[in-house]
């Protein structure tokens, strides 16, 4: 049976234009988000030249203290500034880029850390989930009638696999990109890399979870798609530092504490490839509960409510 | 004895405060064609609904006792077009058959291309089902509910949308799945003139509640041409009726008397009446059509209920 289900929800998948048009624009936002990493000279947007800059970073290590490094780049930047206005320096658009000599990883971690993967992956669960309700194809589904757990369980495990799926092709967007653009191509696909990859991965389904639990809750595609995109563009930030302040008052916890730590879109903007284990942990963590309550809390709902 | 398929006791399902289904005890035999017959909102497709194992009864129990097997295999076995067909508007007729055909372990082509030919849907596989008209739609859904061979097949209004000739189609096509593959259906339907001409067996409901339950024999019975006489004395013409041979009658109600038989001498039979002394609020032929007789027993037409 579970093969069954498997073979017929994917194939449903294969049929969905979206699933091919989300990866398509995956790859212009990725070409997008790279050309300026790579080859849009930032400094000489802001009018420095390639003397200044290293000129800058001299004087902010010879500095002695953080306090010395920023008063001397403040300094440094000020003179820099009068000079531009004297019109001596020109303004440079493409050139080489902040992360023009960075390896695919560094890159491919800068855009998995921007979070448009989260936005396209609510939008193909919230159209995958809610496409169930909108059509009423479980009605179809006569043989599932008594094991609803099991086509939900298949569903969910569809939906890891296009995160996965999403996740290499935004590595294999990074690598053409490098390929294209950067200085050199270097993978670097070493375990810092791996142990990178399989927690965002996880932090990717725990996020998909969420949205499938949100479309299961209201039987909606937008209810679904909206509360990614909320999540995904950070339009919560604000409430939760507002949560974070009054939970740390009301139990007089630490002042670092912050809510924000244990969302899962804070740990994959703030994961990093060399991120020490204690960051790694609280990730891994934070995609199992989130993941997992959203996982429960939309198995209830399929098991007990009526097909419509 | 006859063999059971479905057998339910005492089916209720209660939505907040409406009770959409209301002990619903029907009896469903192998091999027949059982008409759901009720008003909308009367609970039809509730009913399917739960027996589909689409909705979960608030109370009381069914059994496919004709299975031999357990609930969860049961609906394995049934076929359902219930409500509005169950399609993904932008994928073709035929991806829309393919993912109902994967998920019953049914890789072949031909058969999808054989369903969707005994719907008179050849030719249109690779038009998308949202541009289907509503008729091509409810055959989409009728060659979706055969996907799996079902032995049991639930259609709630399968004849919505049809012109004329797709109605005696679908009546050919349903006759056939009935004689020549022994598929045993509910279907539930407005047009009750159409329903007529498929049911083996009735089950009137109305406000959740099965009014009645008859087989096609019966039901016809009830609704043959008879002499119907209203007469506040129904005691004293009894005896003349009698006394001029008919044989065939019933008494409805305290006012009502049907006479079955010899409906030619409706003048005698007034005559004698008159003659008796027996005061006759009404004598005339009636006849009624199932149509008629569902809103009789409905109480739709009022003081009508029977």
């Amino acid at each position: 049976m579970f093969a069954q289900a498997f073979k017929s929800e994917a194939y449903r998948i294969s049929r969905m234009k979206s699933t091919y048009v989300l990866i398509a624009v995956l790859g212009a936002i990725v070409l997008i988000v790279n050309f300026l990493y790579l080859r849009v000279d930032m400094y000489g947007l802001m009018g420095f030249s390639k003397e200044d800059v290293e000129e800058l970073q001299q004087m902010g290590t010879a500095a002695e203290s953080y306090e010395d490094s920023f008063m001397t780049g403040f300094q440094a930047g000020l003179e820099s500034s009068e000079n531009i206005a004297e019109g001596d320096t020109t303004i440079h658009v493409l050139g080489e880029g902040i992360l023009y000599e960075e390896s695919v990883a560094t890159l491919y971690m800068m855009d998995v850390g921007s979070m448009y993967e989260l936005l396209l992956i609510s939008i193909f669960v919230g159209l995958f989930i809610g496409s169930v309700y909108s059509t009423g194809l479980d009605k179809n589904l006569n043989n599932f009638a008594g094991r609803r757990s099991l086509l939900f369980s298949v569903r969910m495990l569809l939906i890891a696999i296009y995160c996965l799926i999403i996740h290499i092709f935004t590595w294999i967007y990074c690598l053409i990109t490098t390929a294209m653009m950067a200085k050199s191509v270097r993978l670097e696909f070493d375990k810092a890399f791996v142990l990178y990859f399989f927690v965002t991965w996880l932090l990717c389904v725990a996020f998909g979870c969420i949205v499938a639990c949100m479309a299961h809750m209201t039987r909606s595609k937008a209810a679904g798609i909206t509360l990614g995109i909320i999540l995904s563009a950070g339009l919560l930030s604000t409430l939760v530092s507002v949560a974070s302040l009054m939970i740390q008052k009301r139990f007089d916890l630490a002042a670092d504490f912050n809510l924000g730590n244990y969302t899962v879109t804070h740990n994959v903007a703030a994961l990093g490839l060399y991120s020490d284990g204690h960051f790694t942990v609280r990730a891994i963590v934070c995609a199992l509960v989130y993941g997992g309550l959203s996982y429960l809390s939309s198995l209830i709902i399929v098991r007990k409510r009526d097909i419509a | 004895m006859e063999e059971y398929l479905l057998v339910t006791k005492d089916l209720t399902k209660v939505y907040k405060d409406i009770t959409a289904a209301d002990r619903v005890n029907i009896h469903i035999k192998r091999g027949s064609i059982y008409g759901l017959i009720g008003k909308n909102g009367a609970g039809k497709t509730t009913i399917m609904k739960m027996i589909a194992g689409l909705a979960k009864p608030t109370s009381g129990s069914f059994e496919y006792t004709g299975f031999n097997c357990s609930q969860t295999e049961a609906f394995s076995r049934i076929g359902a077009l219930i409500e509005a067909p169950a399609i993904e508007p932008n994928l073709t007729g035929y991806d829309n058959m393919r993912i109902k055909c994967l998920a019953y372990g049914i890789g072949d082509k031909q058969y999808i291309n054989d369903l969707l030919d005994l719907v008179g849907l050849s030719g249109k596989w690779k038009k998308k089902a949202g541009k289907y008209s509503l008729g091509q739609k409810q055959r989409l859904g009728i060659a979706l509910a055969l996907v799996g061979d079902p032995d049991f097949l639930i259609l709630d209004e399968p004849i919505n949308g049809l012109d004329p000739q797709g109605i005696a189609e679908v009546r050919e096509m349903l006759n056939k799945l009935n004689q020549e593959r022994k598929i045993t259906i509910l279907i539930s339907s407005h047009i009750l003139e159409e329903l007529s001409k498929l049911a083996t067996d009735y089950a009137i409901i109305d406000s959740g509640r099965i009014i009645e339950e008859s087989t096609n024999k019966e039901l016809r019975e009830k609704c043959r041409d008879k002499i119907a006489i209203k007469t506040a004395d129904v005691a004293k013409a009894l005896p003349v009726i009698d006394g001029l041979g008919f044989k065939d009658y019933s008494v409805v109600n305290d006012k009502t008397i049907h006479v079955f038989d010899k409906l030619s001498e409706i003048t005698v039979l007034n005559m004698e009446l008159a003659k008796a002394q027996i005061p006759v609020e009404s004598i005339g032929i009636e006849s009624s059509d199932l149509e008629e007789y569902f809103l009789k027993v409905t109480g739709t037409i009022p003081g009508e209920r029977v």
